[in-house]
Order: C-alpha cells, then structure tokens, then sequence
C-alpha cells in the first residue's frame, strides 16, 4: 500500500515573543515539523506494513528541506519538496490547488492522503478538506484511530459530542485529530536510513499549474492589513494577601470586558 | 550596613534539598563583596558562627546552619565580564549566578551589558563561529555557581570534561577573619606540603594534610590536597570551612551541535557489559554515558502512566528491558560511529533498530526527561507508599570507582541489596563507573538495614580506590565517611588547617569536619 | 516559515504581500464574475441534539442575527434534518431570517461532510448570496472548506470579527498562535468564513415568521457508516466559550471543581483544565486545555492553580486576556499573563463565587 502524508514546517510558535514595540520576534525563533503533522506521519508509520510506501510532501521555501528530511529520519521512505518562488503568498485555495495537482501528478495512486488536523502558526485546518473536495474523494475529519483491513480502512472519528466510525474507501483524504504528547522516538537504525532517502524538488512547471493559479496570484483571499495582536502580555505582577481583593481584581476585568 | 534578619523557625534558610533542618539566628544578604567582608569581620570579632548559603540546592545539607546567622549570596548574582587567556574564554561571575544564567548570557551572544575582562574578549567572543557553553552540567541547573566550586560539583558530562574544578581559572575568596584574596591557577603553589600566601596584612604559613586526593575518579569527598598543589585547588570542593567565594573566572567551552541516543538491552547484565566497551571506543567518543536499569524504567512506566508531570516522557517500548543513554558530538562521520555502536549492541543483545536518536531540540530535550524521570518516579513511588518514618522514604547512594572495578563494585550493590531484600532502583553516571542506586523504604527496618548496607557500600568503594562521595559532597550528612577515606590522621590534618585560617571556627561550622573546642 | 516576511512566505494563509499591483489590470473584475448579482448572507443552521429534539447551535444563532446586522440584503438560512427541526423555525426567523432552506431528506439527517457540502453548493448557486457565513465549530471547519473548493472561492477560518463594507466583508482572524491580527477580504463571491463562537452577542430569543422552503436534494452519494455513538460528554466545549475558568495542579481541593463551575455559570463562561486533573479524573478530557487536550481563544482565560508548562500554553496562548492565580511567584504562567496574582488558587475562586 501507498501512504501519501502532508507536512508543513512551521516556526515554533511557543518561542515566538513580541517586542515593547510590538512588533512579532521572528529571529532565532526554530522552524519545526507541524507537531500535528509529526502526529499523523507517526500514526501512518505504525500501520505500515511489508511493502507498503510512505511518501512526505511538502510546499515552502527550500529550507523546508529539513521537515522532511526529518520526516526521512522519522522512517518516511520518499519526500517531495514543492518548492517555487511563484508558490509564495498562496491560501487555503492555492495552497490545496497546487498539492492537489502535485498528487495528481506524483501519487495519483496513494491508497490514502494523510494529513495533520492543523498547522500551529495558521490553526486553519482548512486545507486537507479542499484538497478532498478538489480531488473528488471523501474526507475524514478529527480521526482518532485508524485500521487497515483488505477491503480499505476503517476509521474512528471524534467529533466532541459524536463517535463516528466509517469505512474508508481507498484514496480518501484522512485528517488526525490529536498529537501524542509521550509519542516515541525514531531509531539509530531510521536516522541512518535517512542518509539514502532523497528529496526530490519539485516547482510550479512540473505540476503542471499556471502562474495565475498558484501563490498569491491563485489566492482567492488577501491580507488587507496586520497588527500585533494584544497577545504582547503586559505582565503586572501584583501580591494578594486578601483574597477578597484578589477575586475584585477579576471580577472587574471581567466587567470591563462587557 | 547589609541586611540582616532574625530567622523564623520555617525559614528556608534552615534548610537545602536535603531536607536537614538547622537551627539559626540570622539571616544575612550581603549585596556585595564590601557588605559581605563587613559581615564575616563583625561576626569573626563576636565569634558568633556562620553558614554560607547559595542557592540551597545542595543534598548534604552544607548551607544549613547549626547555629549562629547564615549569610546567602542570593544578591550576589550575575555575569561580570567576558575574558581571554591563553586556555581560552572564561567569563567572570558573582557567586550565586545558577548555571542556568550563565549558559542563557553565553547562548544570547549579546554582551553588551558585560566588560571586557581583557581586551576585545566579548568582541573576540560573539565573532566566535560556535557559541560558547558553561560545561559543567551539574544537573541541578538552577544550583548556584559559587556552590558547584564549593563542593566541586560535577554531573553527568563530567565524564568529558571533567569536574568544576577543572573549570575554575580564578576566585575571590572572603577568609573567616574577614581579609579578602584574589588568586588565579598558578599564583601560589604549596612547596612540598608547606603552603604559603599573604593575605591582607597577615600572612598564612601551614603544612598541608598529608594525604593525597584521589583524582583517579570523580570525587567530591572533602577538600584536595596534595604535594605540590595549588592553593586555588584548596578552596574548590572545601564546601566554605576555608573562606567565602565572592567572585570567580570560569572557563567556557565551545558548544557542538550534539547527537542523543538511547540503546536498549533486554538485561541489565547485558547493558553493563555494553557500557565497558562503549567507553573505550575512540569511534563512538560519547560526551557522557547514562545508565537506567531495568527497576527504573519498571518504575517509569509504572509512573508515567498516571503522572501528569510526566507528560513529555517518551512511551517505552516493551522490549526495553535496560538502557543506556548517550550524547555524540554530530559529525561528518556518523555511519562509520554508529557502525560501532551497532557491532557493541549487537554483541550484547541490542541493536540499532531497538533504539532511539535525535539531534533536534525537541527529541534531545525528551530523551533527557527520560532520564529526569526517573528520581521523579522515585519520589512519587515512595510518595504513594505510606512508610511507616515520616520524612525518610529512601536513601540514595553517590560512590565512584575506577574502572577496574566497575563490575566488582555493581555486582556488590546487587549482591548486598538483594542479601538485605531491600526495594532499589540503579541508574545514573555509569561512564564514570557512579550510578546511583536508590533504596526504597518502607520500614524502620528497611532503614536500619540500608544503613548498615550503605556502610558497606562506602567501606567497599574506598576499599576499591574509588570515593564514598563522588559528586554530591560531604556536608554535614555524610561526615562519617570523612575519615573512612582519610583515616583520624588525615581528619586531624585539616582540622588543623581550618584552625589556621578560622581560629575562632566560625565559618561554615560542621561541614567535612567536626571541630571539636 | 521562519523566514516568512511579507511576500516571499509561501504556505500559509495568514500573512502575505498586500499589493494587488501584483494581478495583471482586470483580473479582480474576471475572478468577481457574480458581482453584478450576488447579494445577502446565507447561514448553514447547525443543531444540536437536544434531549428528545433538537437546539440550534449558539453560534449559529449569533450568526443569523449578525448577518441581519451585516447586510441590507436578504438573510438566509440553511438547515438539515427532519421533523425534529420544525419546531425551530420561529426562533430562526426571530433572528431576522428572510427565506428558510430546509433539507428534508431520509439520507441526509446523519452529518456527511460531502453530501451537505454538495447540497449547500447547489443552493448557494441558486440564491447567489455575497456571504455564506457558519460556525467555526469542529463540523463547521470541515464543510466549509469543502463547499469553497467545490465553488473555487476563498474562505477565512476561525473568524473573531467580521465588518461590512458595501456586499464586501472584512474578515478578521488571528495567526501566528495569535500573535498577529489579520484583516482579511475574499476576492471573489459568495465570501466564505468561519466564525468563533462568541464574535457576536447571542441574540434574545424572538418569534419570527419567513418563508420556509424544502429543499430538495437528490444526488445523496452516502457514505459507509459502521456505527454512531453518542458521546458521554455532549454539550458545550470549551473552545466556544468566551470567559474559561481553567483549573490546574495547584487546585487541591476537589470541592473546587464545583466552585469553579459555579463561578463559570454566572460569568457566562466554561471550566478548562490542564492535563493534572483530568489525570486525577476530576474533570473530562473534552475540558482539557493544551498540546494533548484542545486549542481555545476565549477573551478571557483565568489561570487558577496552572503552572503554566509549555504543554498547557500552547493550548491558551492566543487567549485574548490572560490572569493567572497561583501562589508560587516563580510560575512560568506569570510570564504570559498580562495579569498575575500571587495567592492561592482556592481563596480566590471562592472569594470570587461569594461576591458575584
């Protein structure tokens, strides 16, 4: 069987700070496989079986080259690195535009199109589920568990107030709902079997797109504007030796937020 | 003037991580070297004793007082200055800066706020291609420097580097009668056993104890003395009887960007054997070897799986029967290294598929919860046991041999142990032959046997060369071994020393030794 | 990206260049090909099991009576489900809903994301609505996507504010784990967003009348559904909610959790937790905040007794406002309040159930 996983590199956004002026500390900050994305390919390593294929994906600038070479490392057995300058600036639309004909192009067979629920700096989500729509195949949100029989798999879905479980035909795209805090590490044995995995490059020709359908020119949104969000914590330490004033203290933020 | 404080009977400065508790008067905090010279002179003039506190996160309870004020350097804390000599970059720091700051200041790589020790050394540093790290890692990272010299501390990268003492370029020492001095490696040098130097206007002259410090392992038991030395070797590991360090020059290091790895081993047999050969392969070159037995990750499984605290700690695989731990320095040639580390654990029941690796911060930094889960488990083990002795729920042991006797020491522990069928876990240092064995208690009379079990320990590890204190130092709790190592004689000799330098004993009273009046 | 500043970012929705000097002369016009005629905002109603029948979501209610507020034009609404749904039909009309779509079909009263996203296109081509708005909820996010990429429009998730300008809608949302503010407009009708629950007040509960019309919808693919369970813990959850009251290690007492959920009650807010309590089996894990437990944005997030570990902060730090509670002053979770007090946990939490 064929798995096809898509990862992004995102940076680490519990390093991320905003200055006293306000504006997002962007340096020094590390870039790091989408932890939800760490999730999903390490789910889909552990149902692999003999034979079977695991291939990474991803579209970012060149130093995306070290997500998947750790997703290599991981035991991920092929990477694509969708990489081109027109690809910058793209949304949720280009960006599933541009994946959805890469793996007409490059996986058009994969038996399953994983991806993680989310990525940590956008939290849309948005993504794998306009990637099923543009390939025509059914989608499987917040999956929990997964299990191959022979006919497909079958997976468990949490939707908070539901338990779902379906079958799921070959070739569905499949998000996973969670991360996996005490999740295990990849061997001695993977880390040097990474040294013999390639990453193949790929740019807009080879997928076979227009320049008006990829990147910001193929977005169908815009960033009108920015700004630091108040997320900057303006951080007042105050010492409460009586709980009453203690509880006004919240209590009046709270009236205030009114 | 400097602050001064009657103690209240739960302060914290009656006690350290320990959990002693002393008696005091005052609590004293000097905000610098003037303060704290005022303070020792007027305490020195009263004969009123004093302890020197840092950042109390000692386990032999050396900051806890007897009797008389504690002096805490807690305000005493910073990077100074960036310096260079012909070994190399040191930074210049206040007693109480932890080494966690220290290796914050050196990693930002902005020394602006810092002076120039000598000239150009914070330019020449931040031009540096790598940056620069504070070696010693004591574990405790939040203990304070001036205390890791004080009792020479090391840790697990001690196997690579050595222990702080190797470290310490130069110290400011406050002596007991309240003059200061400013010695760097070299300045003063014992002729033979007869140590000299000028201090203020008085001028010190004595015949240094007669033994010789064991060096051929890690050692933290008492002050080092031998033919020739030092003087600034007499101060580190002296645990404060001699004089208060108020200011020091530590080398740095220049950091690489490092490889973790754990292998496991379906016995602890097994493992132990993979440890002797690990450590003498110039190929697989770790930068410290770790070692969990088969009790401990026992004992984290059991734990992790209901300990929210635990909640990075990487799911054990169930083939991991024992484990080692070890860091590499990432290099050009990893596959001709690991090659090695695979022929060593293939021939002891391990391989490179039951393993894990990882060279980014995220998996190195679990891997090292791995390990830092284990005296965590520990604890929440005992916790959940009701011992019958409130308090005291289990002892832990820190001896060191060399490494010749590495097995004869671990098949000991076992052998004496299980003879005893007391409850255990064995992990920790094992490049430098220094695990920790910890006994669980769950009886008075689980503790009368561990005592008498932990004697013997000692007693066996001296016998083999090796110290019955190898990292944690003496202290007030572990005196008793003092002269087990250096026999009445070489007590004696550095009573003697201490009276010399602190006639009326008023410094750091009980640590190492016992100064009978 | 790491290196993502302005143009050169390329996988991410959330930041970019803003320079439309960048499209050829023209090419907004070609791409706003119903601009002539799309008009109103269109609602996808979601419900709610409710005891025998069924409720309308809250967010779905704030919604419908902000998309009153949001356009001159006329006010759709969409909702599947049986006769169950009948019963709603007031409130959503008092919401100020102009023409109701009830999707009445057999196949379509279990929840496929492909069918109801093929069932809402072909109504959305229909009545052209210049908005399609529903709730960020965790169906919410799966058919919206969907629905845009059967129309080939853009889609902004997870809103926290929306304004009007004309038809156009400026659509705003954090990134960047909400360090950063977006603005953000659609290029092309109908604009798509998903909205947070608690961007807008919930309206009082009014009576309406409006047109309500079948929909009918034939071409029900399916899907193979092995089973549907209920959950034990249905309800509300805690990302929706505006105030959480979020309960930590340092909360000892377990007569706490009572308290905290009756200070939540009469804030209007929810009980969070960190992951120690749901481990101590004091709290569900739906509750918990953080890498293993849920992301939540709520305006105000009150840290009582939370350490504040890295795990626990990557669940609440895009929380708009954060105070934090706990008596030791070296907690990390005082670095990313914007108000901290040092005091136990408990006192406060029972102070603050007695004043309110």
């Amino acid at each position: 069987m064929r798995f096809a996983v898509a990862v992004k590199q995102v940076p680490d956004t519990m390093e991320m700070s905003v200055d006293e002026n306000g504006s997002l500390v962007r340096a020094g900050v590390p870039a790091i496989l989408n932890p939800y994305d760490e999730y999903a390919l390490s789910k889909v390593l552990g149902m692999r079986g003999e034979g079977d294929e695991v291939v990474v994906f991803t579209m970012g600038p060149p130093q995306a080259r070290q997500a998947l070479t750790r997703c290599l490392e991981m035991g991920a057995d092929r990477a694509y690195l969708l990489t081109d300058r027109d690809f910058a600036g793209a949304d949720v639309w280009a960006t599933a535009r541009t994946l959805t004909a890469f793996i007409m192009r490059f996986v058009p067979d994969a038996d399953l199109y994983v991806f993680g629920r989310q990525a940590i700096d956008g939290d849309t989500g948005q993504v794998p589920f306009e990637v099923a729509a543009q390939l025509g195949v059914q989608q499987f949100a917040y999956v929990e568990s997964l299990s191959s029989s022979e006919d497909g798999f079958t997976a468990v879905q949490d939707y908070g107030d539901v338990s779902m479980t379906c079958r799921v035909p070959r070739g569905s795209v499949v998000s996973f709902g969670a991360v996996d805090p005490n999740g295990t590490l990849f061997s001695i044995s993977d880390y040097l079997s990474a040294g013999s995995k390639t990453v193949e490059e790929v740019d807009r020709v080879s997928i076979g797109l227009g320049l008006y359908s990829v990147g910001l020119r193929g977005s169908m949104t815009k960033i009108v504007s920015t700004k630091t969000s108040s997320g900057a914590r303006r951080n007042r330490k105050v010492e409460i030796t009586d709980p009453a004033k203690g509880a006004g203290f919240i209590i009046s933020e709270l009236e205030a937020m009114r | 003037m400097f602050y001064r404080q009657r103690i209240r009977s739960d302060s914290k400065y009656l006690t350290d991580e320990s959990k002693m508790t002393g008696r005091g008067e005052h609590v004293i905090i000097p905000v610098d070297d003037s303060e704290l010279r005022e303070a020792v002179r007027i305490n020195n003039s009263k004969g009123n004793p004093i302890t020197v506190a840092g950042m109390r996160t000692g386990v032999c309870g050396g900051c806890v007082p007897l009797e008389g004020d504690v002096i805490s350097l807690e305000r005493m804390s910073g990077v100074l200055g960036v310096g260079r000599d012909e070994r190399g970059y040191f930074i210049r720091v206040l007693p109480c800066t932890t080494i966690d700051e220290i290796n914050r200041v050196l990693r930002s790589r902005d020394f602006s706020q810092l002076e120039d020790v000598t000239e150009d050394a914070r330019e020449q540093l931040v031009a540096e291609p790598v940056p620069y790290f504070y070696p010693v890692d004591p574990t405790e990272m939040n203990g304070s420097i001036g205390g890791n010299i004080a009792c020479n501390a090391s840790g697990p990268r001690t196997y690579r580097y050595g222990p702080t003492r190797d470290w310490v370029r130069r110290l400011r020492v406050v002596l007991p009668e309240g003059q200061y001095i400013d010695i760097k490696r070299g300045d003063y040098r014992a002729d033979g056993r007869r140590m000299s130097f000028p201090a203020g206007r008085s001028f010190y002259s004595f015949d240094i104890p007669s033994y010789d410090f064991n060096t051929g392992v890690k050692n933290a038991a008492g002050p080092m003395f031998h033919e020739g030395m030092d003087l600034i070797d007499m101060f580190v590991g002296s645990e404060g009887i001699f004089g208060i360090i108020s200011e020091a020059d530590v080398y740095v290091a220049p950091w690489h960007p490092l490889v973790s790895n754990i292998l496991f081993f379906p016995t602890d047999a097994q493992c132990l054997e993979a440890v002797r050969e690990l450590r003498t392969d110039n190929a697989v070159d770790p930068e410290f070897i770790e070692y969990m037995d088969s009790r401990s990750l026992d004992l984290v499984r059991r734990v992790t799986a209901s300990d929210p605290a635990m909640i990075r700690v990487p799911r054990l695989p169930e083939y991991a029967g024992s484990a080692l731990f070890f860091d590499m320095q990432l290099t050009d040639d990893m596959p001709a290294r690991y090659a090695r580390v695979s022929e060593i654990a293939e021939r002891h029941g391990g391989s490179l598929d039951r393993s894990w690796c990882g060279h980014e911060a995220c998996d190195r930094d679990r891997m090292r919860e791995l390990r830092h889960s284990i005296p965590r488990s520990i604890f929440e083990y005992v916790a959940s046991i009701k011992g019958e002795m409130p308090g005291i729920h289990k002892m832990g042991t820190d001896m060191s041999v060399p490494d010749e006797a590495a097995d004869e020491m671990m098949s000991y522990y076992s052998e004496q142990l299980d003879a005893a069928g007391l409850e255990y876990v064995v992990f920790g240092h094992i490049g430098n032959n220094h695990p920790h064995v910890e006994i669980i208690l769950k009886s008075m009379e689980d503790f009368d046997k561990a005592n008498e079990v932990y004697r013997r320990f000692a007693e066996k590890a001296v016998e083999l060369g090796g110290s019955p204190s190898a990292e944690h130092g003496i202290g007030k709790i572990k005196r008793e071994y003092m002269a087990m190592v250096y026999g009445e004689k070489g007590v004696e000799e550095i009573r003697r020393v201490k009276m010399i330098l602190d006639p009326k004993n008023i410094l750091c009273r009980g640590n190492i030794v016992e100064v009978l009046r | 990206m790491s290196d993502c500043s302005g143009g050169s970012c390329s996988t991410c929705s959330s930041c970019g260049s803003d320079d439309p000097d960048r499209l050829p002369p023209g090419m907004l016009k070609v791409y706003n090909l119903n601009q002539s005629t799309a008009d109103g905002v269109l609602v996808w109603v979601e419900t709610e099991p409710d005891g025998e029948g069924v409720r309308i979501a809250d967010v779905s209610l704030e919604l419908l009576s902000a998309a009153r507020r949001l356009s001159d034009g006329r006010v759709f609404a969409v909702v599947f489900g049986g006769a169950e749904v009948k019963p709603l039909y007031p409130s959503i009309f008092g919401c100020g809903v102009d023409s109701l779509y009830h999707v009445r079909e057999k196949a379509l009263e279990t929840y496929m994301p492909e069918d109801y996203a093929s069932c809402i296109v072909s109504l959305i081509k229909r009545i052209e609505p210049a908005t399609v708005l529903m709730g960020a909820t965790l169906r919410g996010r799966e058919l919206a996507p969907r629905i845009a990429s059967e129309l080939g429009t853009g889609l902004t998730a997870d809103c926290t504010g929306l304004r009007a300008d004309g038809r156009k809608l400026i659509m705003t949302r954090p990134a960047f784990g909400g360090n950063i503010i977006a603005d953000i407009e659609c290029l092309r009708f109908p604009q798509m967003a998903t909205v947070r629950q608690g961007t807008f007040p919930k309206p009082e509960m009014r009576e309406g009348s409006g047109t309500a019309i079948y929909w009918q919808f034939k071409e029900v693919v399916g899907k193979d559904i092995v089973s549907v369970e209920r959950a034990e813990e249905s309800g509300e959850d805690i990302r929706d909610a505006r105030v959480l009251i979020s309960l930590g290690d340092g909360i000892r007492d377990r007569a706490l959790v009572d308290v905290a959920e009756s200070v939540a009650r009469k804030v209007g807010g929810m009980v969070s937790c960190s992951r120690s309590l749901v481990e101590r089996g004091w709290m569900p894990r739906s509750r918990q905040v953080g890498m293993s437990g849920r992301t939540v944005v709520p305006d105000l997030y009150i840290a009582f007794g939370i350490s504040g570990a890295v795990q626990h902060r990557v669940g609440m730090s895009a929380a708009g406002k954060v105070i934090a509670v706990n008596s030791d002053p070296d907690a990390p979770i005082h670095h990313y309040a914007d108000l901290s007090l040092i005091a136990d946990a408990g006192d406060i939490l029972r102070e603050m159930d007695r004043a309110l």
